[in-house]
């Protein structure tokens, strides 16, 4: 099957290749075309004296023609017209501001597409002028997005607000694509990709299906949905999307003291990849992996530890009041406030137990080997979770590459 | 039943009983998280209004949409139209109807509504214009005020209240 894209390759600008997945030719089509209606290929269709190897060339040019304009005719599936290479990055704040490290970030891994997620979509009791489904936590934009950056507007949908929608999905996907359009207009940012992001389980998986559908109808021709796939959604049928992104994360119980790493565990995850689950998938998948970590407090109950919150400090080398209990869980010695100024109340107590969860590279890089065994004839993109300088700065440069790389 | 209440001395027409007023006040026109805010630029703001000078005084004095000023208003349509038409019926059609549901001045919601079919006369059209026009604007302004509404740079919203507000500036009566 043949099949072109549009790759960019750094600040080299875009480069059109025609790609055959058997023999993999990458062809400038510029210099195809351009071959094809130079002075010597005029010359030697006028020429009286023809040369049997010139019209071979110009045959196999012929061929390679129809057949690009054949497979440009049956790219009926976005999505596989839609396999462009591009190293990506989500962003999950609600403040659009990159701080220097952050672009220094971007232009060394040559990230070119962004998934920004805009606003959620949450049902509330109260509701707001008459909706009870509204959209909460919109960003706002202190910084411009960075040229030659690709963005996928980013939704995300709570599974009470699905329930609610039922019956008014059409509605709920006009109001959904007009927001996105609206603020990606006043920020001057043009968009091929919407993604949702959804935790549909079988009782809102119709409602979140018709949502999609119903948004879908919302897109211009150049336009197509995405939407993350968790990994207990793998057992079910794909939402009715042009694209899914694979969440290899936050794949355990982060409530419970007994779970070892609530982000990312090689464990938890490997009961969903059985089967050659990936492989048989029918959706296009890229993949994205976690890189950023917290801390889960739990309290001690008479029979058991009961979660308590979530830290975002993952570093306690500075204080001897906690003591190691496991590879990385703490248990507090006495009152501590964690608190800078001591101000504001961020404590722990005597007995309570802090778990540090942040995935390693090597762990990251040990699932990833096994997804690109499934995913080895289906090219992918593997994606970061999330932007932030404070979590990167976990990881080294080297290591990055290596979550990047496509194999 | 029998109300009394001030006849408009200065009204210039008949047909435009209630001339549209078009003020540039405080107002909120794009939402804000925490509030309240003023704009930087009161012109930006639009506030359209219509309403006899006793009316609105009542909203000057911070009197909005009481019952008694339904009432008066509803009585001062009644006035200036048919005294044949039913006070509830022009409650309808004013408070009740939306933009749409006038489309259809004999159906839906306004089935046998006498003010309606007062409206529908040919000769009413520049009332039942005037109707349209408030209404368009209320509904526009109710939008703005929606959880989902994104203002950006010539939004379609702001673009059509621009436009209305010009055809009500250049009515003449």
């Amino acid at each position: 099957m043949w099949r072109t894209s549009v790759t960019s390759f750094g600040n080299r600008g875009k480069i059109r290749f025609i790609h055959h997945t058997n023999h993999f030719i990458q062809r400038p089509a510029k210099s195809f075309v351009g071959r094809c209606l130079s002075f010597n290929f005029v010359k030697k269709i006028t020429s009286s004296h023809i040369d049997p190897d010139a019209i071979m060339k110009i045959f196999q040019n012929i061929m390679i023609l129809i057949l690009s304009c054949l497979s440009l005719l049956s790219c009926q599936d976005k999505a596989s017209c839609n396999t462009d290479e591009k190293n990506s990055i989500y962003y999950w704040r609600t403040t659009f501001s990159l701080s220097e490290s952050e672009k220094e970030f971007l232009d060394k891994h040559d990230v070119r597409k962004i998934y920004l997620h805009l606003f959620d979509v949450e049902w509330s009791y109260r509701g707001k002028q008459g909706e009870i489904v509204t959209p909460e936590a919109t960003i706002k934009f202190n910084d411009s997005v960075p040229n030659g950056i690709e963005i996928v507007p980013t939704i995300y949908i709570t599974t009470s607000a699905i329930e609610k929608m039922q019956t008014r999905e059409e509605e709920y996907a006009e109001k959904i694509y007009k927001r996105v359009r609206a603020i990606c207009k006043q920020n001057k940012i043009n968009f091929n990709e919407i993604q949702l992001d959804c935790d549909w389980t079988k009782g809102t998986r119709q409602p979140f299906f018709r949502l999609c559908e119903a948004i879908k109808a919302n897109l211009d021709s150049s336009q197509f949905l995405s939407s993350t796939i968790r990994l207990h959604q793998l057992t079910q049928t794909p939402p009715p999307v042009d694209k899914g992104m694979l969440m290899v994360y936050n794949t355990g119980n982060l409530m419970e003291m007994t779970t070892d790493n609530s982000i990312f565990s090689r464990k938890d995850i490997e009961p969903y990849l059985r089967d050659n689950r990936l492989a048989n998938y029918p959706l296009s998948l890229d993949i994205a992996y976690p890189v950023y970590g917290w801390s889960l407090v739990f309290y001690p109950t008479e029979d058991k530890y009961k979660f308590d919150r979530i830290m975002r400090r993952t570093d306690f080398s500075s204080y001897p009041q906690l003591k190691l209990v496991d590879k990385n869980t703490y248990e507090a010695t006495g009152e501590i406030n964690f608190s800078p100024d001591g101000k504001h109340w961020d404590k722990v107590y005597d007995k309570y137990r802090i778990r540090v969860e942040r995935p390693t590279a090597l762990e990251i890089l040990d699932v990833k080997n096994l997804i690109d065994k499934q995913l080895k004839n289906k090219p992918h993109n593997n994606i970061l979770y999330h932007l932030d300088e404070t979590q990167l700065s976990h990881y080294s440069d080297n290591e990055i590459s290596k979550i990047y790389s496509r194999n | 039943m029998k109300h009394n209440f001030p006849i408009i001395q200065t009204m210039k027409s008949l047909k435009f009983i209630l001339a549209i007023s078009v003020f540039f006040l405080l107002g909120v026109a794009r939402t804000e998280a925490c509030g309240p805010y003023y704009p930087d630029d009161p012109n930006y703001i639009l506030m359209f209004r219509s309403c006899s000078p006793e009316l609105e005084q009542q909203w000057q004095d911070g009197c909005r949409f009481q019952d008694y000023e339904k009432e008066q208003n509803c009585f001062l349509w009644q006035q200036v139209t048919a005294s044949s038409i039913p006070v509830k019926d022009i409650e309808k059609v004013i408070y009740d109807a939306r933009l749409a549901e006038l489309n259809d001045l004999s159906g839906g919601i306004l089935a046998g509504n006498k003010f309606a079919q007062w409206l529908s006369v040919p000769a009413h059209i520049e009332d039942l214009d005037y109707i349209r026009t408030a209404k368009e604007i209320e509904e526009i302004r109710e939008y703005l005020n929606n959880p989902w509404y994104y203002a950006y740079d010539g939004d379609e919203e702001h673009s059509r209240l621009a436009e209305l507000k010009e055809r009500c500036l250049t009515y003449k009566g």
